[in-house]
């Protein structure tokens, strides 16, 4: 009997992929199910507020939609959803912003703010590689990272023994190193 | 040596540095610095999905999404998901419903809409789905809302069951390779006499009873 694994849930079918170019609205919510976590993300990391983010992934979505026809269906639907969605970002926040009190433009404060494709290519793709992981390690994954916890301080968290921890820690990190392997050679978008 | 543990272990903030070249150790701390950033970790809101979905459907009204190419040229034409979906799901499950209509009973049970949550098991930990339980005047009509579920492989697919006391009954099967919601199941038992549901893989040619390979579990909770 074939084992369900994370990798197979990464790809959308060539029907659908077919269908969101021709405009098709339940392709755009298969597309929307298998990125709306990433864009999200990368929405966030631009706008780092809740609100403009909603507007940036929901236009990012409709504009790719829109667009959708122009899209090569033989390459990977994800670096072309990206740069729509920085771009899309980078819009809102100049649509919201307004000149500063040092007298200077908007403009001059997108360069120092806005993060580059590289570090929002690397946002979407560890969101995506996250996503793929089971809850239990990306709970793991969390704590270590974002709560700064240590083994033991996650095991007392989740009832569980510190052997318990390092080794779904050790079975999550090695999942994500895989699953980026391409930032970590350097590979391209 | 092996490069995947290697990162892991330099990943992992409780475990020793494994003392990497200065290149691996610097594009693995910008994977580092994206996990700390609580941006990673945000979650989009509930109803984003279904506002997106409404914009789209009232652009493709009004005529400002993108109209519908028809690959091939003026006469061919695209059958939309839904529509083939829909046809696929006829094909399915026709056999269902037709016995579901032949054991429908005036006396079957009018209530309102119940709702049960699955859980995922060891084959697909991921998996969640939401459950709405419509009776109707000719059986039950069961909308699966599917999340972390991957798609079925090739050559095998999903199967829904009821179990009960009285023994197992199927009620649609689904490949979820389109990842659409919801999945449109049917029974023509009750739920009170079988309220074990559960989701299991299946290999196409292999006998139609449940695998053991079960990826979603709940009960109908009678209370």
């Amino acid at each position: 009997m074939p084992r369900v694994t994370s990798g197979e849930a990464a790809g959308l079918t060539q029907d659908v992929l077919d269908a969101f170019r021709h405009g098709d609205v339940d392709a755009l919510a298969a597309v929307y199910d298998r990125y709306h976590r990433a864009v999200w993300s990368v929405s966030m990391s631009v706008l780092r507020d809740r609100s403009l983010a909603e507007d940036a992934a929901q236009e990012t979505f409709l504009r790719a939609w829109r667009a959708a026809a122009g899209y090569d269906a033989g390459r990977d639907l994800g670096p072309w959803l990206l740069t729509i969605a920085r771009r899309t970002a980078i819009d809102v926040y100049r649509r919201e912003s307004r000149p500063t009190q040092g007298g200077h433009g908007a403009e001059q404060d997108l360069v120092v703010r806005m993060p580059g494709i590289e570090r929002a290519w690397e946002t979407f793709e560890v969101r995506a590689a996250l996503d793929d992981l089971p809850p239990q390690e990306r709970d793991i994954v969390r704590m270590s990272h974002f709560e700064e916890l240590t083994h033991r301080e996650i095991a007392a968290a989740l009832d569980v023994p510190v052997g318990t921890v390092k080794s779904r820690s050790h079975r999550a990190h090695r999942r994500l190193a895989v699953r980026l392997a391409h930032l970590v050679n350097g590979g391209d978008a | 040596m092996n490069r995947p543990d290697d990162w892991a272990d330099h990943l992992d903030p409780g475990v020793d540095d494994p003392g990497l070249g200065a290149a691996e150790r610097e594009r693995l701390d910008v994977v580092a610095a994206v996990l700390r950033d609580d941006a990673t970790w945000d979650e989009p809101p509930a109803g984003l999905r279904a506002s997106l979905l409404a914009a789209a459907r009232a652009q493709a009204r009004e005529g400002t999404g993108p109209a519908l190419v028809r690959p091939g040229g003026p006469h061919a034409s695209v059958t939309p998901l839904s529509r083939r979906r829909a046809t696929r799901w006829w094909v399915a499950v026709s056999g269902v419903a037709a016995a579901a209509a032949l054991v429908a009973v005036l006396a079957w049970p009018r209530e309102r809409p119940a709702t049960l949550a699955l859980s995922g098991t060891a084959f697909a930990p991921a998996a969640t789905a939401a459950v709405r339980l419509e009776p109707k005047p000719a059986g039950l009509a069961i909308h699966l809302q599917v999340s972390g579920l991957p798609a079925a492989p090739e050559n095998a697919y999903y199967a829904a069951w009821l179990r009960g006391p009285r023994g197992t009954v199927p009620i649609g099967s689904f490949h979820w390779r389109e990842k659409v919601n919801p999945i449109d199941l049917w029974s023509g038992v009750l739920v009170e006499a079988y309220p074990e549901l559960f989701v299991t893989l299946q290999r196409e040619g292999e006998p139609t009873e449940p695998s053991s390979d079960v990826v979603l579990t709940g009960r109908v909770d009678a209370g």
